[in-house]
């Protein structure tokens, strides 16, 4: 069954969660009031999708240090409550971007940026490392087994000049690979965008959708 | 080093995306197809290098690879940065989306400041490479540190920034030990007109 969420638009799955983003981030440092709001409408957003809870909550954690950090050094300029309103802005944010990542696929994700009108040369950069980041992941760990099955001992102080070597080797085959996957994208048709392999409405459930979560953030952001 | 989202004003964010998005339209327009394809595997390699972990002193270090970024890919190192940051923050949560903007300014300023540098005509190149990943890393650095000094943090970060020298010689090593590296095995990629 797909749920609600993941049947919008990526559009409006993008707006939707930046608009409730830019809501959360705009309250006043020291105001924990909206917070008491904010938490029951981040759980009934992720009720409308398919995210599991402890994905959320890890995917959260991973803020942790810069937002713990930054709250750290605030408590001594301003106190332990601006403090914390700023550790639970960064945790809060974190969450509903990670609910947007898990239930909207990159390719999603992508197209979505496309038609939001984000500049050619970047949806093209991030067209090619949609498909090819994992791929070159995989080509840098043969690299690296193939290192450690020709060295018998540990890699010592020339360790930098091993690596640099290495990591020099993984950009000159990418390198490579780009000529390669050029002359094929040209064979194909390429003319310098990427093709429109579907096309989507952004209807009157998605805009509705999309006023309604903001204005409940809204709403909450005025809490006392 | 990614700033999260909730921790600086709306006002900076929206400001610096602002001036970012221009940035990406500005420095990556006119691209041609097949600078698509080398700057999308660029970014890919620097993306997948930037996730190793790898050993130092007891610890375990990652790169950013800003400044060889801007010796690779000159003034389109701001769109390709901009788009590794996007792909951190949706994946990773690495960063945020509000706070892409300012992300991409800081670390975007380190690599285009390294293009600069390595169009310097000096030598040992090597050094020059370590200048630059040097560069790459630190100004990031101290550009996110004087952001949190004017917006109320204090000094904190300030000094947490003196921290990151140690990150940025790294950097730096690596960055020189990468390009004595293209210099002996594929000199043309290092001195292509952009």
């Amino acid at each position: 069954m797909t749920h609600l969420f993941e049947q919008l638009d990526p559009r409006a799955r993008i707006l939707t969660i930046l608009g409730a983003i830019i809501v959360v981030a705009s309250t006043p440092n020291g105001t924990l009031g909206p917070f008491a709001g904010y938490g029951p409408l981040a759980l009934l957003l992720v009720s409308t999708g398919r995210a599991p809870g402890i994905y959320l909550v890890t995917r959260s954690l991973a803020v942790a240090p810069f937002v713990l950090l930054a709250a750290g050094l605030l408590v001594f300029q301003t106190g332990i409550i601006p403090a914390t309103s700023v550790a639970l802005k960064g945790f809060t944010a974190a969450f509903l971007l990670a609910f947007l990542t898990f239930t909207t696929p990159l390719s999603d994700l992508l197209w979505g940026l496309r038609h939001l009108k984000a500049p050619e040369s970047l949806n093209l950069i991030l067209g090619m490392m949609y498909r090819y980041t994992s791929l070159l992941s995989e080509e840098y760990s043969r690299l690296e087994r193939a290192r450690d099955s020709r060295t018998t001992r540990p890699l010592g102080r020339h360790r930098f000049a091993i690596y640099g070597r290495q990591f020099g080797t993984l950009i000159l085959r990418s390198w490579d690979r780009a000529e390669r996957v050029h002359a094929a994208m040209l064979s194909r048709g390429f003319t310098g965008t990427w093709p429109v392999t579907r096309e989507r409405h952004f209807g009157a459930r998605d805009a509705g959708f999309l006023v309604l979560v903001c204005a409940l953030f809204l709403g909450a952001r005025w809490l006392p | 080093m990614h700033i999260a989202d909730g921790i600086v004003p709306n006002l900076w964010c929206g400001i610096a995306h602002g001036v970012s998005w221009t940035a990406v339209y500005w420095l990556g327009r006119k691209l041609e197809s097949q600078e698509v394809v080398r700057l999308g595997m660029l970014a890919s390699a620097t993306f997948a290098i930037s996730l190793i972990h790898f050993p130092l002193g007891g610890t375990s270090v990652h790169l950013g690879l800003y400044g060889l970024n801007g010796i690779l890919a000159g003034r389109r190192a701001f769109p390709v940065l901009f788009a590794a940051l996007l792909f951190q923050a949706v994946l990773f949560q690495h960063g945020g989306l509000l706070s892409l903007g300012l992300n991409a300014l800081n670390m975007g300023t380190g690599a285009l400041l390294a293009a600069a540098l390595w169009k310097v005509p000096l030598k040992p190149e090597p050094w020059k490479a370590f200048v630059c990943g040097f560069t790459g890393i630190l100004v990031p650095a101290l550009l996110i540190a004087s952001e949190f000094y004017f917006i109320g943090y204090g000094k904190g970060f300030l000094f947490i920034s003196v921290l990151y020298l140690g990150a940025a010689i790294v950097e730096g090593i690596l960055t020189a030990a990468i390009v004595s590296f293209l210099h002996s095995a594929r000199p043309a990629l290092l001195y292509q007109r952009r």
